[in-house]
């Protein structure tokens, strides 16, 4: 039912005055529109006073106008409303989710997902999101967002797998690291029981358990990366390489890795595990990897993974590298330990202490015609936000990095205990400390959250239409 | 009401009745940013006043403003520096500071009239307006009937319920 109302023009004060009301439900009036103007021109002759759809209504007024109470202004358009909603930063969008039942499912529309992506692709403000377990086994497992125009983290209760008891815990991850993400989804290595893998997309809460691959939980050392082969069709490839323990020992130091490296590849078009012919080292000697983050592509399609090796008891720092085009493995010297990878805009980068100074510089991976090799970027972390930071040797290994578009985000241990983040903005190239995020890491986590590192900082594109 | 567009371009002129018949005088090329007042205007020329039924005049005029504004910055002048992007971003930013119930009304009258950058501006002001608003802040501002049963309402709030810092 719509009210009718004649609206006398007055300057200063709008007056409506309801007269009558037409049997017409809102739809039907918009459907009447959509009919076209001549209908509506015929409807207005008939009710010369009335103005019955809005565009003049000043609402406010009209609620509070006597005897108006049930007059309704016109719903705004279902697509109306989406188009608002695709607007959202991914966060907001969620919340708005308690509005209605259209809202609530509007995350499920496929039409709106592809549209908010597309909306949201171009964005350079990539969030960047953890999982924060800290050492601490029944610690659950818990999210945030950093968003870098707040320049705070915003922790996300919500985003949890529903797998397999509502409650991801420390203990349920089968490796120190194992969240990797590709494109809108997050992958997870979870031991229960078995190894199992489960993509979730922790917008829509769509999840799937990958049918069983070979290697146990503790087996060995792996190398995981999960990487993005078409982006229009969303399909993905999640690769695992391991090698088979000779000894049946689960302590990791006892290991004797010189076997061939054991490769299995999950793809996403087909659903299924596949095993690669396995790479046989070039180098002799005991090698084991340091990974933090399963590795690191670079645009080119090579994945990065570093390294250590043990020849003659002469410890050596290298990287390996999968091609995911040719599917080849190589191996690389590396000439100094570069445990803590990541990527920015396509390049593989690494962080390190100057040994005159003491400070932290950023180093990008070179593999040029002639040479291959560390070259220093020129972004130096300032002496003052270093100074923030753990100041021990092994601080630095303790930085959890990641960058996107303008920024670079790194959290890592700080003096006296607790967690800060400081971001780089290569667009005025300076650091900030905010303090809202600091507060962030010693207030808002858990009280377990007290290892002395950050597990698994990632850098992900939420993308609502991303499916597991 | 009129609205001035350049004197050199004045070639055509449209006449256009708001829903409170009011008259407003623009360019064609000013009526022309709205793709279904283009349409009326291909079929049925210029000559015939055009009454657009579901806009009042103030929103008209506003409407209007912003087109004439576009048509603007897309003339070239011997005289005058080019308008830049950011000169037109600045403008825009001024255009939708107003009351949220105006901005509802221009979505709606920018859906009818069907002018896709004005839209677009306008559905990005009211996603800024609704940015940290509470539910039910929302739906007073976009008119939306909350059909949650109380049980579903808790599920969903316990869905997305957040901490922020």
């Amino acid at each position: 039912m719509v009210g009718v109302v004649s609206r006398k023009l007055d300057a200063k004060l709008a007056k409506f005055h309801l007269i009558s009301s037409l049997s017409l439900s809102l739809e039907e009036i918009l459907q009447v529109q959509a009919l076209g103007l001549e209908l509506i021109r015929s409807l207005w002759h008939t009710n010369e006073l009335c103005v019955f759809y809005v565009g003049s209504f000043i609402w406010d007024e009209v609620a509070m106008a006597d005897g108006c109470k049930k007059l309704a202004v016109p719903k705004l358009p279902r697509d109306l409303q989406h188009k608002v909603l695709s607007y959202l930063p991914f966060r907001t969008l969620l919340q708005a989710r308690c509005v209605c039942k259209d809202w609530r499912d509007v995350i499920y529309v496929s039409d709106f997902c592809s549209m908010y992506d597309e909306l949201h692709s171009s964005q350079t403000l990539v969030p960047t999101i953890c999982y924060a377990g800290s050492f601490h086994g029944r610690a659950e497992v818990e999210w945030a967002a950093y968003d870098c125009v707040e320049e705070g983290w915003g922790k996300m209760i919500s985003l949890r797998p529903p797998y397999p008891k509502r409650r991801l815990e420390r203990n349920d991850i089968a490796n120190c690291d194992s969240v990797y993400p590709v494109g809108g989804l997050l992958c997870f290595h979870l031991k229960m029981g078995v190894s199992t893998w489960v993509v979730w997309n922790p917008l829509t809460g769509n999840w799937k358990i990958l049918p069983p691959c070979k290697l146990a939980v503790g087996e060995s050392f792996i190398y995981v990366h999960a990487f993005v082969t078409d982006d229009t069709t969303k399909a993905y490839k999640i690769l695992m390489a391991h090698w088979r323990a000779v000894s049946q020992s689960k302590d990791y130091s006892t290991i004797n890795d010189d076997g061939p490296l054991v490769m299995e590849i999950y793809d996403s078009t087909t659903g299924t595990w596949s095993e690669p012919k396995p790479y046989i080292f070039r180098s002799h000697g005991f090698t084991w990897n340091n990974s933090t983050r399963g590795g690191v592509r670079s645009n080119n399609g090579v994945i990065y993974f570093p390294s250590e090796m043990n020849s003659d008891n002469r410890y050596q720092h290298m990287l390996l590298f999968y091609d995911t085009r040719s599917g080849q493995w190589h191996e690389e010297l590396s000439d100094k330990q570069r445990n803590v990878l990541f990527e920015w805009d396509g390049r593989v980068m690494t962080i390190e202490r100057n040994p005159s100074n003491g400070r932290f510089i950023f180093y990008e991976w070179d593999e040029g015609p002639d040479s291959k090799g560390w070259m220093d970027t020129g972004i130096e972390v300032p002496k003052a936000v270093q100074r923030k930071f753990d100041p021990s040797h092994f601080g630095i290994y303790h930085m959890e990095i990641t960058a996107g578009g303008d920024y670079l985000v790194m959290t890592g241990p700080r003096r006296g205990g607790g967690f800060r983040t400081t971001v780089y903005s290569r667009a005025d190239q300076c650091w900030r400390c905010p303090l809202k995020a600091d507060n962030f890491w010693n207030t808002s986590m858990n009280g377990f959250f007290s290892g002395d590192r950050i597990n698994g900082m990632v850098q992900f594109s939420p993308r609502l239409s991303w499916l597991p | 009401m009129h609205f001035q567009g350049s004197p050199n371009m004045a070639e055509k002129r449209v006449k256009l009745i708001s829903s409170d018949n009011d008259e407003f005088e623009v360019d064609e090329a000013v009526a022309f940013e709205s793709e279904t007042l283009r349409n009326m205007i291909q079929d049925t020329g210029t000559n015939v006043p055009i009454s657009i039924p579901n806009v009042s005049s103030d929103i008209l005029a506003k409407v209007l403003e912003y087109c004439s504004y576009h048509a603007e910055t897309m003339e070239t002048h011997d005289d005058k520096p080019p308008i830049t992007d950011a000169q037109i971003r600045e403008w825009d930013a001024d255009f939708v500071d107003v009351h949220p119930a105006t901005l509802y009304s221009l979505i709606l009258a920018a859906n009818y009239l069907n002018i896709k950058n004005l839209l677009d501006l306008i559905c990005q002001a009211v996603a800024n307006n609704i940015r940290g608003k509470t539910a039910v802040e929302i739906r007073k501002i976009l008119h939306i009937q909350d059909d949650f049963t109380y049980e579903e309402e808790m599920e969903i709030r316990r869905e997305t319920k957040w901490a922020f810092d």
